[in-house]
């Protein structure tokens, strides 16, 4: 047996606030693309780094999903975030500076000189609780 | 920098070994022209990824459009990431002999609910990549690597 639970806009962000690797989806042409991501949030934006390439050329300005997900020992958990995204490499301001002196925990490696600033307009999450009987692999 | 953490591009076949050893990934779609993702539990068949889903927007996202599928893990002993991005079309599985041979496999569902569709991605693209990163810590990521 098997539950799911919404979470409520709270335990979203704290379930953004509390992890570091994400996955952001935008469309190129008619084509969904997803990539892998290490981010941080900042208020309400998810904040990440990124190489020139096709990335950096084709999010920012776009409308992007950005995901994360994780398991517990009796379940799963899963929050989906939407937004705008905008490059903040070049932005003035305070904002932008300080945005730019976050820290990101995990990168991987080669030069990421560009900072992509996600917006959160939308956000949502569920928890899946599965119960100790349970057999993987049952409907 | 030190080439220990340079990225490394996988080759197909242990693209394929990282899927087969996977059983939570993330489903791309467009909707309506915007992109969504779905965590998804899939398995592997031969050069395709196969999942079970209830009709809805899933469904009706995927079906018989282009989809982008993705997995990633970690191991924070090593400091190693990795991840594989597969994209292709995606169709339902209609027919009754493949729908049969689809049936018993052990697709897990990610939530409650009737899954009465089978879903398949025939993958034509399929990249991945795996680095050692610099400034790992176990609190980085939060998937374990497969088992």
């Amino acid at each position: 047996m098997t539950t799911l639970t919404q979470l409520d806009d709270d335990e979203c962000w704290e379930l953004l606030r509390g992890n570091h690797t994400g996955r952001v989806a935008f469309v190129s042409g008619d084509r969904p693309v997803i990539l892998p991501v290490n981010y941080v949030l900042d208020g309400e934006s998810i904040v990440f780094r990124t190489a020139p390439g096709q990335k950096l050329a084709e999010i920012p300005m776009r409308h992007v999903a950005f995901e994360i997900d994780g398991t517990t020992a009796d379940g799963a958990w899963s929050v989906l975030a939407q937004g705008q995204a905008r490059e903040m490499t070049n932005a003035v301001g305070e904002a932008s500076e300080a945005l730019r002196a976050i820290p990101i925990p995990i990168q991987a490696p080669g030069d990421k000189d560009h900072w992509i600033a996600i917006k959160v307009s939308h956000i949502t999450g569920r928890r899946v609780h599965r119960e100790a009987t349970d057999e993987v692999g049952g409907t | 920098m030190d080439e220990r953490f340079d990225t490394e591009v996988l080759p197909e076949a242990e693209c394929w070994e990282l899927v087969s050893r996977t059983v939570v990934g993330r489903l791309a779609v467009c909707l309506d022209g915007r992109p969504h993702i779905f965590p998804i539990n899939f398995v592997r068949d031969a050069d395709s990824i196969l999942f079970r889903t209830a009709s809805g927007t899933k469904l009706s996202a995927a079906r018989d459009c282009r989809v982008a599928f993705e997995i990633d893990g970690y191991q924070p002993e090593t400091g190693v990431a990795w991840s594989v991005v597969v994209a292709g079309m995606a169709t339902e599985v209609r027919s009754g002999i493949e729908w049969a041979d689809v049936h018993d496999l052990p697709l897990f569902p990610w939530h409650v609910g009737p899954k009465g569709h089978f879903v398949r991605i025939e993958a034509d693209e399929v990249s991945g990549r795996r680095f050692r990163a610099p400034y790992a810590n176990a609190s980085g990521f939060q998937h374990a690597s497969p088992p």
